[in-house]
């Protein structure tokens, strides 16, 4: 008889696709990295140089801030001793349809958390809530340890893909992200947004009207918007949506070279793009977390097993 | 960033959004000036009835034309969900509706710039020195309007019926407006004094104050899904 998994996932299940079974436990402290953070000092600050170092003041990025030169999740950790996300029992009702069950989530700073589900799954209900976009029905959350509600100040440690690309197709690149830019209170948000476009090869483009872009062109322009405040939580929700296959490896290579530098929660249903830059994976089903890890995840069929496994045997629903 | 640097932003965004797809200030405009013409055809009235008669035209045709703008004035904002993207900046999100109210407001006021001499040329009425009262009435009034309207339009943009939805929820509710301006406007043109206009001024001073106050509180529920 299968174990249940502490997170409802498998034991057996995916010990039969070759896992290790005391690696796959799933850790709500979130593994030796994690506990040596937790007891890091919460008034550690760094004081010299980097690149987010122009981060307005918003409590835990607070006060004029100077990253060091350093660079990795180890650093950045360091310098964000508090989790990134935490939920606790995050509940979404829509009248009598329950969106979510029970979440209770944990992202470290710097994780690249991976989360899979079918369709109506609540991937976009989560990432909305995650956002501030949505209120939970019950439960709680906090981002970098505040609470969102009514901390207008902690949305700018946030950067959102979105299925949409809020993007005025009215105006042109260049207009869309000096916008967000200076919405974001950006210090030099003409430079900054310069360089983004330059970042995502859209510079030649910058004067054109964003209607005449392609989906790809779309896309790399959304996720520039995302970025032009440099946020350090990057919330991702089925960005793949529409790219062919061209502009998806142009995405996902966007995507691993922000990989480390931030926290990024990313939603799909796709395995073969979810996968590559997962640190741990979550699957859900039917608003619930059904699956929780971090180990074998270069084993792309058996992580594929898997989750067809997972989705089957539904949810585990607490 | 300072509240009036976001709300400065907002309108700047609208008033470049206008400019590039001309959706909203053409209708708002050739509606105005057409319903100018068919009203002069429609009573052809004498300049002693010219007089009587304006308010009442001015005002139906900017309550008409806001309706037309206010419509327009989310459904830009939905394309892409960039009303979901105004959500994510890091300001009190009751700024958005102050800064769509206001560039709803620039539209109005560009509308009765354009369609009061209009009117008053058809009709044979010299505005003269009854301008700058005037522009107050029609200031205070475009804020009553457009105070109430951007509630509504916020309020029925994810509705399939909201063209119908608005004129339903927004003409019974700025009916004091329309009244209080009526009347306003029909004093100044008959060149009653200051005192005897006040009145009407003061009731769209007040009805402005609680829906702008009302409007601010209110806006970021109006937004939640």
């Amino acid at each position: 008889m299968s174990q249940p998994h502490p997170r409802g996932g498998s034991w057996t299940r995916f010990k039969a696709l070759g896992a290790n079974r005391s690696r796959t436990r799933w850790n709500p402290t979130g593994g030796l990295w994690f506990s040596a953070l937790r007891s890091a000092p919460k008034a550690h600050r760094p004081t010299t140089g980097g690149r987010i170092g122009h981060l307005p003041d918003t409590g835990v990025f607070s006060r004029p801030i100077h990253w060091p030169q350093e660079s990795g999740k180890r650093a950045l950790r360091a310098r964000c001793p508090v989790q990134a996300i935490e939920t606790r029992e995050l509940e979404k009702a829509f009248g009598p349809v329950r969106a979510l069950r029970r979440v209770t989530l944990e992202v470290a700073a710097g994780e690249c958390l991976v989360i899979f589900g079918p369709n109506g799954a609540g991937k976009t209900t989560l990432v909305k809530i995650l956002a501030t976009l949505m209120r939970p029905s019950a439960g709680t959350l906090r981002l970098f340890g505040r609470n969102p509600q009514g901390d207008d100040g902690l949305r700018r440690l946030i950067g959102v893909v979105s299925h949409h690309s809020y993007l005025y197709t009215g105006l042109t690149a260049l207009e869309n992200l000096l916008f967000a830019a200076r919405m974001y209170g950006v210090p030099d948000a003409a430079g900054r947004a310069a360089e983004m476009l330059e970042i995502v090869g859209l510079g030649p483009r910058r004067h054109d009207l964003v209607r005449t872009f392609s989906r790809g062109m779309l896309q790399r322009l959304t996720i520039a918007r995302a970025l032009v405040h440099d946020p350090p939580l990057l919330l991702l929700d089925e960005p793949y949506t529409g790219l062919d296959r061209h502009a998806a490896e142009t995405f996902s290579g966007l995507l691993e070279r922000l990989r480390g530098d931030r926290t990024i929660v990313l939603t799909t249903h796709s395995i073969e793009q979810g996968l590559p830059l997962a640190d741990r994976i979550l699957i859900l089903v039917d608003g619930a977390v059904a699956y929780e890890g971090r180990e074998g995840l270069d084993d792309r069929h058996a992580v594929g097993r898997l989750y067809t496994q997972v989705v089957r045997s539904g949810a585990w629903v607490h | 960033m300072g509240a009036l640097s976001a709300v400065r932003l907002l309108v700047w965004k609208d008033l470049l959004l206008e400019l590039r797809t001309k959706e909203i200030l053409t209708a708002m405009a050739v509606f105005a000036l057409l319903a100018a013409v068919v009203f002069n055809f429609a009573f052809s009235p004498s300049p002693a009835q010219a007089a009587a008669l304006l308010p009442g035209m001015l005002w139906v045709t900017l309550a008409f034309a806001a309706t037309l703008g206010l419509s327009r004035s989310f459904v830009l904002e939905r394309e892409q969900q960039c009303l979901e993207a105004l959500r994510l900046f890091p300001v009190d999100r009751s700024l958005i509706y102050l800064g769509k109210a206001a560039a709803n407001l620039l539209f109005l006021l560009l509308v009765a710039v354009l369609i009061l001499p209009a009117m008053a040329a058809l009709s044979g009425i010299a505005l003269g020195s009854r301008l700058l009262p005037l522009a107050a009435v029609l200031l205070l009034g475009g804020v009553g309007l457009v105070a109430v309207g951007t509630i509504f339009s916020a309020m029925s943009v994810h509705t399939r019926i909201r063209e119908v939805l608005l004129p339903v929820l927004l003409f019974p509710i700025a009916s004091p407006v329309l009244i209080a301006g009526v009347k306003a406007t029909a004093g100044i043109l008959a060149g009653w004094p200051l005192r005897a206009v006040l009145p009407g001024l003061r009731i769209l001073a007040a009805f402005d104050l609680v829906f702008v106050v009302l409007g601010y509180l209110l806006f970021e529920f109006l937004l939640e899904e």
